[in-house]
């Protein structure tokens, strides 16, 4: 008998051989990991479900950067922002078991990263600047762009950027990191923030005009 | 030249880290492995057969009760009998299901995440 996904007894039949079978190598879920529409991130967090720990390396290989970035724009410490983003990979980690690919891999990770940078938002209040004049900004690259800015312009606006985000609120900045760090849609962004597109369109909004207000009073 | 244009700005919201600590990477490449190394995480197959065993006993005991209704103490009134009844059943089941789940990677994680950082 050939299971599909379509089958309305397959779900039970999935649940009996969950039941009946270890966590790895179930045949249900090999066939899960070869379905045609599943994106390649989706299919590491599978096989990350099914034992395979390589797959957490590889995944994190690509999504470490972005997401330090994230948290170091949202928090402006870079020391936390690491510790942040290990956290949360802990958290992918020890919620492989429970995995479905419902959403976009990235749409899962950033709710993830999104919950724990709420719940970790009074850590930043008694973190230590990095950006404090020693030297130690991390150095950034910009896609697309392999010497876009002036290395000595480009520190100076990354202070100016830090300075600039401390001052828009942790929903609008979200958004907006969301959206113009990580290439995000609207929607995408509505989606990891569970909020509808227009609600996030309105914070992106507010977060560019605070920008742009930030920018009038500092020039 | 102190703050960037529009574009720069564009540019720069765009931009991620080159290269995480190695502070983050000896981290990362260690939450995999703590989990392994322990060789304390449950089998696959004990997790579903520990949360049937606790469905069985919750069901068992209700099913007594449900047979031998004047086993046990008789401390409540005949109005509040049933309802504390149920709680009382609720509760039993609800404490095995607890029981069952009390060892399994959920609890033990935060253990093992808790090494691993602070070691």
């Amino acid at each position: 008998m050939i299971l599909t996904w379509q089958n309305p007894l397959s779900g039970f039949l999935e649940w009996l051989m969950m039941l009946a079978l270890p966590a790895s190598g179930s045949m249900v879920r090999q066939q899960e990991d070869s379905r045609p529409h599943l994106e390649a991130d989706q299919v590491l967090m599978l096989r990350l479900r099914n034992g395979d720990r390589d797959a957490f390396t590889v995944l994190f290989e690509k999504w470490k950067r972005p997401l330090i970035s994230y948290f170091y724009r949202s928090v402006g410490d870079y020391h936390l922002a690491e510790d942040l983003a290990l956290e949360t990979a802990a958290k992918v980690y020890r919620a492989r078991e429970r995995y479905q690919p419902r959403a976009r891999f990235s749409t899962w990770l950033f709710q993830i990263a999104g919950n724990h940078l709420r719940d970790s938002w009074r850590r930043k209040r008694n973190a230590v600047k990095i950006a404090d004049g020693t030297g130690n900004l991390p150095e950034w690259e910009y896609p697309g762009h392999p010497n876009p800015l002036d290395r000595q312009a480009a520190r100076i606006w990354e202070e100016w950027l830090l300075d600039a985000l401390e001052k828009i609120p942790l929903p609008e900045k979200t958004a907006l990191l969301l959206v113009a760090q990580q290439g995000m849609t609207p929607s995408e962004a509505a989606d990891v923030m569970k909020l509808t597109p227009n609600h996030v369109r309105v914070l992106l909004n507010k977060a560019r005009n605070r920008l742009k207000e930030f920018r009038e009073e500092t020039s | 030249m102190k703050d960037p244009n529009p574009e720069q700005l564009e540019l720069l919201l765009k931009g991620t880290i080159r290269e995480p600590s190695r502070r983050f990477e000896e981290a990362l490449a260690a939450i995999a492995e703590q989990e392994n190394s322990t060789g304390i995480s449950w089998p696959g197959m004990l997790k579903p057969l520990a949360v049937a065993a606790a469905l069985i006993l919750g069901i068992s005991i209700f099913l007594l009760n449900q047979t031998s209704p004047s086993a046990g103490p008789k401390v409540a009134s005949a109005t509040t009998a049933p309802l504390d009844r149920e709680w009382v059943e609720l509760f039993t089941m609800s404490e095995a299901l607890d029981q069952a789940h009390v060892l399994t990677d959920e609890d033990l994680l935060p253990a093992l995440e808790y090494y691993a950082f602070n070691q």
